[in-house]
């Protein structure tokens, strides 16, 4: 009888510790990024005083190498304002056959082919000139930065 | 009764094959490109698309043409998740990317109007059909090699009315970048081809795919009204599940 008394208040004990730790100590935990800040800060650097504080600072920031079953990944996340706005892929699992069909898995109606030169005559042919390249990079380079 | 010429810095070609085409209503097509170009080009000091960027002239001044490309530009930035911006780094407007696709459409408006049937206009590879060809079979059109520019990979068959549109990187050494995150450079895709319901949705859209990378074709086949043909740097290339549907010379 006293066992199980001391068993329940000995359970209820280690749920309020958890609980505890749950909602202070993970707070305290995520002030520490795990991945290496670089150092290339990117947009706003001091976000707004008044904006409740996620713990995040400000920059961009290059996670490790790591491996997996299908090749090497590695990404960068951009934070602005105190939050992720962009996950950068640097290396991604690309070069087995094996991830060539995972991500087939992902766009199942796209299909695939080597291209080939045809001799055949046409009417007319549709390509990108030099000058609508021009035109491409000047839009591109504009819109990069108005993001 | 076919002519090309440069204009803009890039090569036009009009080709009409009903019988009744005349030397003027081609001159009168590539004096609207002339217009289109003194209107639009960012280049040119007295264009308007100039003197609004200094701020010289109100919005509610705007020419017709200028108030619609602007709309078009709005409603494409808003269609494609804002992978589409007129705007510049410096908060200018420069609509070049819509304006070609909408002043190919709009000559061939005005053809129809002077009563043909049987045409095609194409501006720097981005080609609006009306009817058929010279041997009233459905157009046809090629579409470039990325590595060969004297070379085409592909043939496609289009539908009067439909038009077909390419955005490229060709040079190497030179990157696009994702607008919406200037640390990834687009060197995966080399070409991307839209087919769309008209040359003007096909290139607002041509050139907001290639923006998003590999996943642009993705984003194409959720669009039925649409067929792509996406090559990467490898020289292999992705189509919508569509797009065979234009490869075969259906009548």
């Amino acid at each position: 009888m006293n066992k199980k008394i001391l068993l329940v208040s000995g359970l209820i004990v280690l749920l309020g510790g958890f609980f505890v730790y749950e909602k202070f100590g993970t707070a305290q935990n995520s002030q520490t990024p795990i991945i290496n800040n670089d150092q290339q800060t990117s947009g706003n650097n001091n976000p707004p005083q008044n904006q409740p504080t996620t713990g995040f600072k400000d920059g961009s920031y290059t996670g490790a190498e790591t491996s997996s079953n299908y090749g090497n990944a590695q990404v960068k996340v951009i934070i602005s304002s105190g939050k992720i706005t962009d996950v950068v892929y640097l290396t991604y699992p690309k070069d087995r056959a094996v991830t060539v069909m995972k991500s087939n898995l992902a766009m199942p109606a796209i299909k695939q082919e080597v291209i080939q030169a045809q001799s055949v005559n046409v009417n007319t042919i549709s390509g990108a000139t030099q000058t609508s390249e021009a035109f491409l990079q000047s839009i591109a380079s504009a819109l990069s930065q108005a993001s | 009764m076919i002519e090309t010429r440069i204009l803009m810095g890039m090569p036009i070609t009009i080709e009409i094959v009903d019988k009744w085409a005349t030397k003027k209503a081609i001159d009168k097509i590539f004096k609207y490109f002339e217009y289109i170009d003194k209107t639009f080009s960012t280049f040119k000091p007295d264009s308007e698309i100039s003197k609004i960027n200094r701020g010289e002239i109100e919005k509610n001044s705007y020419s017709t043409d200028m108030k619609i490309v602007f709309e078009l530009a709005e409603k494409t930035k808003n269609e494609t998740n804002g992978y589409f911006d007129i705007i510049d780094n410096n908060g200018k407007y420069n609509p070049s990317g819509i304006v070609k696709g909408w002043a190919i459409y709009c000559a061939t408006q005005i053809l129809r109007k002077d009563g043909f049937e049987n045409f095609y206009v194409n501006a720097g590879g981005d080609i609006q059909f009306c009817g058929k060809n010279s041997e009233n079979k459905l157009w046809n059109s090629g579409i470039k090699n990325p590595f060969n520019q004297n070379e085409i990979v592909k043939v496609v068959y289009l539908e009067s009315g439909q038009g077909i549109a390419t955005s490229g990187n060709y040079i190497r050494g030179e990157h696009i970048y994702n607008p919406k995150n200037r640390n990834k450079i687009i060197d995966e895709i080399v070409s991307f081809t839209v087919i769309g319901p008209n040359v003007q949705e096909a290139d607002r859209f041509a050139t907001a795919v290639f923006a998003m990378g590999k996943s642009g074709i993705n984003f194409l086949e959720k669009m039925p009204e649409f067929a792509g043909y996406m090559i990467d740097k490898n020289g292999v290339a992705f189509m919508t599940s569509n797009f065979e549907n234009f490869t075969n010379e259906h009548t």
